[in-house]
């Protein structure tokens, strides 16, 4: 799960999406909301055929400070254990 | 795709709120390494450690990177040592904590305890010699941590045992009188406690338990925290204390799911057993990861103001309750902690000296552990060290429950004194004493408490 969250722009979108295709992570479902002047992306993603974990962790970190942007990437299971019963 | 307002929740709660999973403990069962000699004892218990614990903290690193949650501290747990160098004089008990604290730091790992015996019901020779090597031992070393289980429900208390443990804490403190007597920081003293046990200082790996397993701590009192203001600004009608009960409930559900995925997953890439989660709040002396900010949001204005009992007593159980479902085997001490020092607000009440001894005595009664990371004057004598844990552990004998006692008496400092551990072991004020000198004649009887009666409740 990659939550993407900053000042609400036009591009927004673009510069997330772009960071995907520069890592090979394939998007297989998507969300956003806004409140006030923030904007949150959720993007269920795809690792499988993409960059692996440690280069991708460094990757979002540069991104972090590029683009004064929150990309925080955690593992679906984690999102399911804290808000699911059945596991 | 989940609900947007669940996943947003969860990213807070990791990214803003301080949950994080706090200790992953390997327990090794180290009975096997007995051998004729100390040094061959020393070698092998050096060498199955290094063995199992070679990829601890890389697999708890990866899994942390895997799933985007930090594991803040990687420890391990052994048998209590009395029990492997029975026979062997203080000397050579001194030798295995030294052999301890090497193996600890070549696999990595924050903290290693189980310099322990359980003297409840008697003080073995084994038990004794471990006694009276502590002070060396604690000395020599960096990593190893030391605990004593004095008392318990089913035999009471060994009150012999508490006054050396009074001296042994002393000596402790006096010996490292220039980083404030920290040396006291690294032993706890017991009644009833828990074989399988991820904190420290007091983990061991007790008798009963797998031949090495993994075992968890969770944390996240500030996600609790916040979780309450949440929750008291949702309407402006004020919520009942069930109310908020339930919040807790429910948060401490989320935060042992959480802990327990982790410490499965460091279990499976080691092909290790799952032994048990803890389910607690600990806090840690960061701003907005503190129990004792639970209980301002709570209602008391100031922390040990009439009610702070009845709060914890709530927030305990609703921990418990909220953990215990989410988790497939909740263990160790689980509950609220109170430890003065590694709390800010705690700290902070302290120094304005809204939270004396007794309130904080009185607190333990109903929370999961006992007086934690208390600093008190270095003048206090070892007597009163000793009746100071007495009473502990008579609640916890009492209570049927794990009460601790981890007091410091800061060498050279005075009530109202500050003192700094630095790190996660905080900073407080140095607590008053009240009475000091005053029990010597109940402390001289020595001898047991007896156990107690398990009918008759009230």
């Amino acid at each position: 799960m990659l939550t993407a969250r900053g000042a609400d722009r036009i591009g927004f979108v673009a510069l997330v999406s772009g960071f995907c295709t520069e890592y090979d992570i394939n998007i297989l479902d998507l969300s956003t909301t806004s409140t006030g002047e923030t904007y949150t992306m959720m993007l269920l993603v795809d690792l499988s055929k993409g960059a692996p974990l440690e280069e991708l962790r460094t990757g979002l970190e540069q991104f972090n400070r590029q683009h004064d942007l929150s990309l925080l990437l955690q593992h679906h299971d984690i999102f399911k254990a804290t808000n699911e019963i059945q596991l | 795709m989940m609900r947007s307002d669940q996943i947003l929740a969860t990213v807070d709660m990791i990214q803003k709120e301080n949950l994080d999973v706090r200790a992953v403990t390997m327990g090794i069962d180290l009975l096997d390494c007995r051998s004729e000699s100390p040094l061959e004892t020393c070698r092998k218990i050096k060498e199955k450690i290094c063995r199992h614990a070679e990829r601890l903290v890389p697999v708890c690193e990866q899994v942390s990177a895997k799933y985007g949650v930090s594991v803040v501290n990687k420890r391990i747990a052994v048998t209590p040592v009395a029990y492997v160098g029975a026979g062997f004089d203080a000397a050579d008990f001194v030798d295995i904590a030294r052999a301890l604290d090497e193996a600890a730091t070549l696999v990595g790992i924050d903290f290693l305890g189980g310099f322990s015996a359980n003297v409840e019901n008697g003080t073995s020779r084994a038990a004794a010699t471990l006694m009276a090597a502590m002070p060396e031992a604690l000395a020599a070393t960096t990593k190893v941590c030391a605990s004593i289980n004095v008392g318990s429900s089913k035999y009471g208390i060994n009150m012999d045992a508490v006054a050396t443990m009074g001296r042994v804490i002393k000596e402790l403190a006096e010996d490292s009188a220039d980083s404030g007597g920290f040396g006291a920081a690294r032993l706890v003293v017991f009644t009833n406690q828990p074989e399988a046990n991820p904190f420290m200082a007091g983990a061991i790996h007790g008798p009963g338990q797998h031949e090495v397993v993994i075992n968890v701590g969770v944390s996240g009192p500030g996600v609790v925290a916040r979780a309450l203001e949440r929750k008291l600004a949702e309407t402006t009608a004020s919520p009942g204390l069930h109310e908020l009960a339930e919040v807790i409930k429910q948060t401490a559900f989320r935060v042992t799911r959480c802990g327990e995925l982790i410490g499965r997953q460091v279990s499976a890439a080691l092909d290790l057993p799952f032994g048990i989660v803890d389910v607690s709040l600990a806090p840690t002396p960061k701003v907005g990861d503190s129990v004792g900010e639970i209980l301002k949001i709570m209602g008391v204005d100031s922390i040990g103001a009439p009610g702070s009992t009845a709060i914890v007593a709530l927030l305990n159980d609703a921990v418990k309750k909220g953990g215990t479902f989410a988790s497939q085997s909740a263990g160790g001490l689980s509950g609220a902690f109170i430890p003065v020092c590694e709390d800010a607000e705690l700290a902070e009440a302290v120094k304005n000296n809204t939270l004396p001894l007794e309130k904080l005595e009185a607190m333990t009664s109903v929370c999961s552990v006992g007086l934690d990371m208390v600093a008190v004057p270095g003048s206090v004598d070892a007597t009163t060290i000793g009746a100071i844990i007495a009473d502990e552990m008579a609640i916890g004998m009492i209570n049927h429950k794990t009460t601790a006692v981890r007091i410091i008496p800061v060498p050279g400092k005075e009530a109202g004194d500050f003192v700094s551990f630095g790190g996660l072991f905080g900073e407080s004020s140095i607590l008053p004493v009240r009475n000091v000198g005053k029990s010597a004649r109940f402390m001289g009887f020595g001898g047991k408490i007896p156990a107690p009666i398990n009918s008759l409740k009230n």
